[in-house]
């Protein structure tokens, strides 16, 4: 059993001895604080940087969700040419646009092998067909995929029930074509079938390809008198914020609750796992480096506790002669190194914080330290000083009391 | 009464690659209290070796040694520790003292070891400083004391905590005959409270003031001197 009394003593006793060697104190506590410094800098500004991509992160595509694998071994429907076409039932989509988390939902196929030739047609003068993409949609995808009206309508659920052969064009399509305006009567042939233009779009989406498509109602993708061949159905579904990962899981059984397995849900990556991945990549290196930091800071106090214990032999050899025990020299040699590692430690998270604080208001960002840092920083710099302590005091502990005071 | 110190047949042996070297043979005294007795000798005779048993910081290889009346031979590491932190007090040549230590803090240094509560400790301290006329020099540093302050801090130090043996290793030989001579009247005080006091010297001058006078020459106790 340890005296309280007796380690506050050992306690007085280092301190005293630290403070009666005061520059070479300072110096070691230096060695350790730029370790620690370089340790929490890193870790505060790769948290700093990460946050700043996840606050960039694009809200749009995070709240995605695309579930694909509708096959003709599915759900399908026999069109009028006798295939068997996939198909996403009406009521699987009102159950997907039932779940928690779900804005808006929709199906969308694109049209697949040689892009079809699509001209406007009615105009004077009739431009020259343009090989542009053709995409079959149900109303819901419009709001699922972001697609903004520029001009005239969107896609409506008359257009889909009532069968109406109309086309609402992505804008780079528009202007492709020659088409600047709608007007009610401009005729767009896709694939030499006309349909009624009625309506301009575009969205923010970068990779999105609704701008330079021609984008029909999803009944023309089964109707063989459209002549026009299009891949698998997939579903696109717009969520609320955060709910993305639930809503993938979940929508494969709302859309297919016999084989929900045989369906691909594409979900966004995490936010807070791309921040992880930024976080781990960029930490790698600096952390190798505050850990190189850290090995010079320990050999450094290991270094002058070393020396210490060579120059102060005779005074531990005096402490020894007049009642200390090995354990209370270990103690007190422990005690200086582990008070100096902690000194150092917490000088370099203070400098740690700030730099990261002072960078971040440098570029802008809002610093993002996490709170472990602030008490990891010191914790460091004590194991650190422990660490490097530990064979000198051991030394230490071990001298011969004659020896010590006679050499 | 029995002897503070009492020394039997003591033998201590060292290896050496060269063999086994033997520092003392064959070694018998006693030191009673209130004794003060001169150890001396040529270099390499065996005196340091005596005094180090003596203070329990080495153990003889054959014989024993009473310690007021207990043997010390079978004591463990932690138990010499403390009879040496209770019964011994020791004085060097060189001092030996703390350099980042006020006079008082050096003197004290001792009664960290038994427990002594840090309030009690300073004023113990400060007594003993009196005692030896250093009352005025409580809170110098070692640096600014000189060779005879320097050592009567040392001789506080080494009774503050009571004990009833004094050893000192040629306590004056880093001072002029002067000082010597002021360091000896503190030594004879001291016997005179009834300590035990061995000083091993080269000094003759020293030796002379000592009740008795034991000769160390190849390890062996050769000679004894009593001064009456």
């Amino acid at each position: 059993m340890v005296d309280p009394r007796s380690v506050l003593d050992i306690a007085r006793e280092s301190v005293e001895a630290i403070l009666g060697r005061r520059v070479r104190s300072l110096l070691t506590v230096a060695g350790v604080a730029f370790g620690v410094l370089a340790l929490v800098a890193t870790v505060g500004l790769t948290s700093t940087a990460a946050a700043q991509v996840s606050s960039r992160f694009d809200a749009l595509k995070a709240t995605r969700v695309t579930v694909e694998g509708f096959t003709a071994d599915g759900p399908s429907e026999t069109t009028a040419d006798g295939l068997l076409a996939p198909l996403v039932a009406p009521e699987a989509l009102t159950r997907v646009g039932g779940l928690n988390g779900v804005v808006s939902a929709g199906t969308v196929a694109v049209s697949r092998d040689a892009l079809p030739p699509v001209s406007k047609a009615g105009g004077r003068p009739s431009s020259a067909a343009v090989e542009t993409a053709v995409m079959a949609v149900s109303p819901g995808a419009f709001d699922a995929l972001g697609v903004e009206v520029v001009q005239g309508r969107a896609l409506d659920p008359v257009h889909e029930r009532e069968r109406h052969r109309v086309v609402v064009l992505g804008d780079i399509a528009a202007r492709t074509l020659g088409v600047d305006r709608v007007d009610g009567r401009s005729i767009v042939s896709i694939a030499g079938v006309p349909y009624l233009l009625v309506g301009i779009v575009t969205t923010p989406d970068f990779d999105s390809q609704a701008p330079l498509s021609a984008i029909v109602p999803a009944w023309v993708a089964r109707d063989p008198w459209s002549r026009l061949a299009f891949g698998d159905p997939y579903v696109v579904i717009r969520t609320k914020a955060g709910a993305a990962r639930q809503v993938g899981a979940e929508a494969k059984v709302a859309l297919d609750p016999d084989r929900p397995g045989r369906l691909v849900a594409q979900v966004p990556p995490d936010p807070e796992q791309l921040r992880a991945s930024v976080e781990t990549d960029t930490r790698a290196l600096f952390l190798a480096m505050a850990a190189v930091s850290l090995l010079i800071g320990a050999i450094g106090i290991g270094n002058t506790t070393l020396v210490a214990v060579l120059e102060r032999r005779h005074e531990i050899g005096l402490r020894r002669a007049v009642g200390a025990t090995r354990r209370s020299i270990l103690t007190q040699f422990l005690c200086e190194s582990g008070t100096l590692g902690l000194l150092g430690g917490a000088a370099g998270t203070l400098a740690g914080l700030d730099l990261t604080v002072g960078i971040a208001l440098a570029r802008d960002w809002t610093a993002a330290i996490p709170p472990w840092l602030i008490p990891a920083g010191p914790f460091t710099g004590l194991c650190v000083g422990l660490a490097a302590g530990a064979y000198p005091a051991t030394k230490a502990a071990h001298l011969e009391p004659a020896q010590a005071l006679t050499s | 009464m029995p002897p503070i110190l009492d020394v039997r047949d003591v033998h201590r042996l060292f290896a050496s690659p060269a063999g086994t070297v033997t520092a003392l043979t064959d070694v018998n005294f006693q030191v009673g209290a209130g004794e003060l007795v001169a150890i001396i000798g040529p270099s390499g005779s065996g005196k340091s070796t005596l005094l180090n048993i003596l203070g329990l910081l080495d153990r003889p290889s054959s014989g024993s040694y009473l310690l007021r009346g207990s043997d010390t031979a079978h004591l463990a590491e932690r138990e010499r520790t403390r009879v040496r932190a209770q019964s011994i007090g020791f004085v060097f040549q060189a001092f030996h003292l703390v350099a980042h230590k006020t006079a008082w803090a050096n003197v004290a240094l001792p009664l960290l070891y038994t427990r002594v509560p840090h309030r009690d400790r300073r004023r113990r301290a400060e007594e003993q400083l009196h005692r030896v006329g250093l009352g005025h020099r409580l809170d110098a540093y070692p640096a600014t004391l000189s060779g005879g302050e320097k050592q009567r801090v040392a001789i506080a130090r080494a009774t503050v905590h009571g004990p009833s043996m004094l050893l000192c290793d040629e306590p004056t030989g880093n001072l002029d005959s002067e000082t010597s001579a002021t360091v000896m009247d503190l030594l004879d005080r001291m016997a005179g409270d009834g300590l035990a006091v061995v000083v091993v010297t080269h000094d003759p001058a020293v030796a002379a003031r000592a009740d008795r006078v034991l000769r160390v020459r190849d390890g062996r106790l050769a000679e004894v001197t009593g001064h009456g």
